[in-house]
């Protein structure tokens, strides 16, 4: 699952998306750091909901093709961790072969660098992220 | 994600302080006052809020006896038997253990954190986060 953020398109395994919604209504968590947005409910779930472009400090940019409306919520899971990730656009799923994906070179970041599993080189690069990593990470344990 | 059943026979006090919606099983409640006293607990610095205007002061009964908290927002008191559902995200275990928060229910269509009030007896009578008791 291809998805964009802060013009940078990443992606996960679509494996691990147990589903996509509008951009969510969330409500604040007490004690949470900056890049927990709150939490938001989730058909029987209750879920947090994770800013990506704080948590991997991604520069903002002035991008024209934004558009609040087609603003996600990707809702992922990797073991017993589950998060919702709040994207600009979900792109879809594309099908790709293991022969295709090199290893990151091209996208940079102190904070991205440490979560891109792969990249994806095409018209765009794509990172593909290690979302166990990230999720691990990314909680308040 | 951790859900349990969670029952309050004799209801619930909800309070709104700064944005959150926090619920209290009403049978820990044993007296709501609007007279300035002394707090053992400000219950919008345990989350994190700042508090804003005159507080009412709610006495809670725990295990090893009362505490006094100070509340900086409306409290409304539902006094039916309430059952739900409790989630614990454990994604954000930390961030609610700190709040003294026992987890999450819905409530109408939002969202309300539930008080744990052993944990904030804890914290008032050690002085530390409570996720540090």
């Amino acid at each position: 699952m291809v998805f964009t953020v802060m013009g940078v398109d990443l992606a996960v395994r679509a494996a691990a998306v147990t589903s996509i919604s509008g951009s969510e209504n969330h409500t604040p968590l007490p004690g949470a750091p900056p890049h927990i947005l709150g939490l938001v409910a989730n058909g029987d779930r209750i879920v947090a909901l994770v800013d990506l472009v704080a948590f991997l400090e991604l520069p903002a940019i002035d991008d024209p093709g934004d558009d609040p409306l087609f603003h996600r919520t990707l809702f992922v899971r990797a073991g017993d961790m589950e998060a919702g990730l709040r994207c600009a656009r979900a792109r879809g799923v594309r099908m790709i072969d293991a022969d295709q994906l090199r290893e990151p070179t091209v996208l940079q970041g102190s904070r991205l660098a440490p979560f891109l599993e792969s990249e994806l080189h095409g018209d765009k690069i794509v990172g593909v992220l290690d979302l166990p990593a990230l999720l691990q990470a990314a909680a308040v344990l | 994600m951790t859900v349990t059943p969670v029952i309050f026979e004799r209801g619930v006090a909800t309070i709104r302080i700064a944005g959150l919606e926090v619920v209290v099983d009403l049978a820990a409640i044993q007296r709501f006052s609007d007279q300035v006293g002394d707090a053992d607990l400000v219950l919008a610095e345990v989350l994190g809020r700042d508090p804003v205007g005159d507080p009412s002061l709610v006495s809670l009964q725990h295990a090893r006896g009362q505490l006094v908290l100070a509340i900086h927002g409306s409290i409304r008191v539902a006094t039916e038997r309430v059952a739900s559902q409790c989630h614990w995200p454990a994604f954000v275990a930390g961030a609610l253990r700190r709040s003294c928060l026992r987890g999450v229910v819905r409530s109408g269509t939002q969202l309300a954190y539930v008080l744990d009030v052993e944990a904030l007896a804890a914290r008032s009578q050690s002085e530390v986060p409570c996720a540090l008791d």
